[in-house]
């Protein structure tokens, strides 16, 4: 884990997935950990 | 799972995605969140989850499975070795940045556009290094190279070389 931030606690390897959720394309809420229960990625990107 | 950030909401997101949507799913950031969290300063990324949950690996950068670099790395993975560290040097955002972007995305919702492109803009003055919020004020100012067709990459070229 690479530094500490007070507001927002900074996370790495080790950490576990934090409990957000985010809205779908049809603006349904859905938890980061959808694909939880076996090995799994979270891949961020964006259309810019 | 697919994490999109973009402070403009799902729409701009959605154009590319319905293409994937239905192989896994597609969340949207808006806030940036996910990025704050891990101190990623630019995309894309990748976490790698074990099945407990935990992140077994942080990529920050260049995570992209068209890359054989990324598609050895995620093998490896899954076949148990352990992998590289690819962890950002940095903390994560500081305070009045991640304020500045909240506020940004908070007045592209009253639809305020000037208002977000102010707070991006002083954010980025902030942080020169966060080509998140670099490229999300791009967008923001200049929709027409990054949503009609194809996003204008040789124009991004231009503007990291002006230092904008």
């Amino acid at each position: 884990m690479n530094g500490h931030d007070p507001g927002n606690r900074f996370l790495g390897v080790g950490a576990s997935l934090p409990a957000f959720s985010f809205p779908d394309l049809d603006g349904s809420l859905k938890p980061l950990s959808a694909g939880g229960g076996e090995n799994f990625i979270v891949f961020m990107w964006a259309s810019w | 799972m697919a994490v999109a950030v973009d402070t403009q909401g799902g729409e701009a997101p959605a154009r590319f995605a319905r293409q994937v949507e239905g192989a896994f799913p597609v969340l949207v950031d808006a806030e940036g969140l996910l990025a704050q969290t891990f101190g990623f300063r630019a995309i894309p990324n990748g976490l790698l989850v074990g099945p407990d949950g935990v992140v077994d690996a942080v990529v920050a950068g260049g995570f992209d499975v068209r890359r054989a670099e990324t598609r050895s790395l995620i093998d490896e993975w899954l076949d148990g070795q352990s992998i590289p560290l690819f962890e950002p040097d940095e903390s994560s955002w500081s305070p009045e940045v991640r304020r500045l972007f909240h506020g940004a995305v908070e007045a592209l919702r009253r639809k305020d556009r000037p208002e977000a492109i102010k707070l991006l803009a002083t954010a980025f003055s902030l942080e020169r290094d966060n080509y998140i919020i670099r490229k999300q004020l791009w967008a923001i100012e200049h929709p027409e190279r990054f949503y009609d067709g194809a996003i204008d990459r040789d124009w991004q070229r231009q503007q990291l070389e002006q230092g904008r």
